[in-house]
């Protein structure tokens, strides 16, 4: 607890204070004892935690917000118990239980007490691991076997449901629900972003 | 129990359904003069009453994935692949309305007023007499009993109507029509079209030629280019009953609209040797009701016309009305596609487009047009839809990666990728059938279908064509890891189906004649896909609407000269 103590004075003594939320993910960065600020309604509490960890270590928070900032987290605990059958929550679950695991095995402990190296040791090794799903058509998969481990599989629907709240979609990317017409092709720069909506 | 004999039970016309060719038939026959009934088993729906037109993707719940119990109302529905919370209202529940499959079948069904003209692709192509002489040259099933030139003016009619935006090319076995200005090719499908072109004989690559109106037509659109057609367009940017046919029949002053009517049957007068009505339970009250009428047109999609042609039993007509063939429900076809291929390409990384375009590419068929391109492992032929892209963020299924440089990855245009999907003919096959089974009724009273169905031979031998063809015009035109895949599905799939009281010159081997008259019973018209000889490989509903309006016009005629 010295370093939590450290860090409120050094915000005091800099003229500012810090919400319990904002120490938390300082805290979270520190490897040390995090907590959650919402109570999950389908995830365990400790599943809750790795889950915003991976969330939060996948779409962090830039010049522009997180998926932890947009409450993704808080999102695909409802989600999971809204559009999966009981029996196929149970087998995400296990399958979430089977990748905190892979972080113990790894780095001996949970994904959330993981400090930044460890983090990042351990998803760079799972990283290597998910092999690229090749996108499908009409609903059409183009390749049967689903290659990606629980990362990737994790990573897109975490990306998905991030780009398509109200902030990213109306405020991160460019948003323009009635185009009218259709330029069909022009030089972009750099920094063009791609469209809200595709 | 004695049914409702009031005037309001007797009308010129009964159409029934209001979908595409149902939406036509109803604006000729009242146009021109006719008391006009149009009966839908499906809800009222009005056009602009698209409460999910609107939505993004964080306005539904679940982002408009369907819950566990949504899943199992639409268990065949969702065998598309795309049933989701901004469309499944205009898709019916399967679990009210049951059908059998001795083998696979995709049924998928609108029930409401419009039909599935809201949702349909838009996609509007012309047969040709490559199409309509082939049953004949090949002996295959029965001849057409029409050529191109009886449908060439209805072809023209309707399309100066319902306004299809496309290219003239010129080509005589994908006739031209009546052309609004047509979309543009993004410029990777501008690149591609260039390569096909000068690499392969008789392979053009166009825009495809679909009813978005790419400026004010009759009153309708434009597009505004938000590619949310399938939950309707309150812009009227494309054509459907909803937003032309119906309002236009309603203007005359003598169409009646009865939603919830689901036809059980044509009643047959054995002393006139004509149809004199049809017979409807009500789906909300579950009360029966009689109409009456001179003239009545089947537009109930081909498997529901076809069920209710079967379902009208009288003494002439042991075996279904206008079945002393033995054809009605068999030569059941579909498309068959998911086949072809797609790759990425490089070198157009400062290229991008803004719209979401809700039209593709399409590639005539060039396959089996002449001698040059004949084919010894299989008879008729394909074309290509599909389109270029760039990823936006869905580009993470393949991106590697995690983090802020990730994150910032994803906000920009991905990699370009490029589709072609085939869609090709299904020849008929009278062992391909439905069938009505009477020990399973529906919750109203009728009997449920079985499909016995499934694609064959020739479509299977088509389809490695298809397949290859696509790898090998990505590959010429520099795409990078191309990937060929071949996903058959079942019939039903392409949500083509037709075929099933197909047109022909002989009552002996056919269920309607030249005018889409039920053999028998003249006063009875099937003018939608039920009434193909053949499938093509075109997008059907365009010839449905142009077969429609020459059987209705035809009808009108025969009405004034008192032959009907």
């Amino acid at each position: 607890m010295e370093r939590r103590e450290a860090m409120k004075n050094m915000a005091l003594a800099m003229g500012y204070t810090l919400s319990a939320s904002t120490l938390a993910s300082l805290m979270t960065s520190c490897g040390e004892q995090v907590t959650l600020d919402w109570p999950p309604k389908n995830f365990s509490k400790e599943q809750a935690l790795n889950v915003e960890t991976l969330c939060d270590a996948i779409i962090p928070k830039t010049d522009t917000p997180g998926a932890k900032e947009l409450g993704v987290p808080q999102f695909l605990d409802s989600f999971i118990g809204e559009v999966m059958t009981e029996a196929d929550r149970a087998a995400y679950l296990k399958e979430l239980d089977a990748f905190i695991q892979l972080c113990v095995d790894s780095q001996g402990k949970q994904l959330y007490a993981c400090d930044e190296a460890e983090k990042k040791a351990f998803l760079d090794e799972q990283n290597a691991q998910n092999k690229m799903k090749y996108p499908g058509i009409w609903g059409a998969d183009m390749v049967k076997a689903d290659m990606r481990n629980f990362f990737g599989k994790f990573k897109d629907t975490l990306v998905w449901v991030f780009f398509t709240t109200k902030v990213a979609g109306e405020e991160i990317l460019p948003y323009d629900p009635v185009p009218g017409g259709y330029d069909a092709c022009f030089t972009i720069t750099p920094d063009t972003k791609s469209w809200s909506l595709g | 129990m004695m049914q409702d004999q009031s005037n309001t039970n007797y009308y010129d016309a009964i159409v029934v359904g209001s979908g595409i060719s149902g939406g036509w038939a109803t604006k000729i026959l009242a146009e021109g003069g006719m008391k006009t009934l149009m009966l839908e088993r499906g809800r009222m729906l009005r056009h602009g009453e698209y409460p999910t037109a609107g939505l993004d993707p964080w306005d539904m719940p679940n982002r408009g994935v369907l819950t566990p119990e949504q899943n199992q109302e639409y268990n065949k529905q969702t065998r598309t692949g795309w049933i989701s919370f901004d469309n499944k209202d205009m898709f019916v529940k399967d679990v009210n309305n049951p059908y059998d499959e001795d083998k696979r079948f995709d049924w998928i069904r609108g029930y409401q007023v419009g039909g599935r003209s809201i949702t349909w692709g838009r996609q509007t192509y012309r047969l040709s007499d490559l199409d309509f002489e082939a049953n004949a040259k090949e002996g295959i099933g029965v001849d057409w009993p029409i050529r191109y030139k009886d449908l060439a003016p209805w072809y023209d009619y309707v399309e100066k109507y319902v306004g299809i935006s496309g290219q003239a090319m010129g080509l005589p076995h994908l006739p031209d029509g009546q052309f609004l200005p047509p979309m543009e090719l993004n410029c990777v499908e501008q690149h591609t079209k260039e390569i096909i072109e000068s690499t392969f004989d008789s392979r053009y690559l166009t825009i495809g030629r679909v009813t978005n109106l790419t400026q004010q037509h009759n009153g309708r659109g434009p597009c505004q280019y938000r590619n949310r057609c399938i939950r309707g367009c309150p812009y009227s940017g494309y054509f459907s009953s909803l937003s032309s046919t119906i309002p236009d029949a309603e203007k005359s002053g003598n169409l009646t609209i009865r939603a919830n009517s689901v036809v059980l049957s044509v009643i047959y007068d054995e002393s006139t040797g004509k149809a004199s009505g049809v017979r409807i339970v009500d789906a909300e009250t579950k009360e029966t009701h009689e109409f009456f009428a001179k003239v009545i047109f089947l537009n109930a999609s081909a498997i529901g016309s076809t069920s209710i042609l079967m379902n009208s039993i009288s003494d002439r007509f042991p075996n279904g009305m206008g079945n002393d063939s033995d054809q009605l429900g068999r030569n059941l076809m579909d498309h068959h596609y998911r086949v072809g291929a797609m790759g990425f390409i490089d070198g157009f990384e400062d290229k991008y487009y803004k719209g979401r375009r809700p039209n593709g590419i399409y590639i005539p068929r060039f396959r089996n047009l002449d001698e040059a391109t004949k084919r010894d492992d299989y008879l008729r032929g394909f074309g290509y839809q599909g389109g270029a892209g760039r990823a936006g963020f869905d580009q993470s299924a393949y991106t590697d990666g995690y983090g802020a440089e990730y994150k910032e990855q994803l906000m920009k245009p991905g990699p370009w990728s490029m589709s072609l999907v085939g869609f090709g003919e299904m020849l008929p096959d009278p062992s391909n059938r439905v069938y009505l089974n009477h020990d399973k009724k529906d919750p109203y009273g009728m009997p449920t279908v079985t499909f016995d169905c499934e694609f064959k031979d020739n479509e299977l031998a088509m389809r490695k064509d298809m397949k290859t063809s696509a790898a090998e015009m990505l590959e010429a035109a520099g795409f990078r890891d191309v990937r060929e895949y071949d996903d058959l599905g079942a019939p039903g799939l392409g949500i083509h189906e037709m075929g099933t009281a197909r047109m022909g010159h002989d009552p002996k081997t056919s269920v309607l004649n030249k005018w889409n008259q039920v053999h028998g019973a003249e006063n009875v018209f099937v003018t939608d896909g039920a009434a193909m000889t053949s499938s093509a490989c075109q997008n059907p509903s365009l010839t449905y609407m142009a077969l429609t309006a020459r059987a209705a016009h035809y009808a009108l005629d025969q009405v004034k000269k008192k032959n009907l």
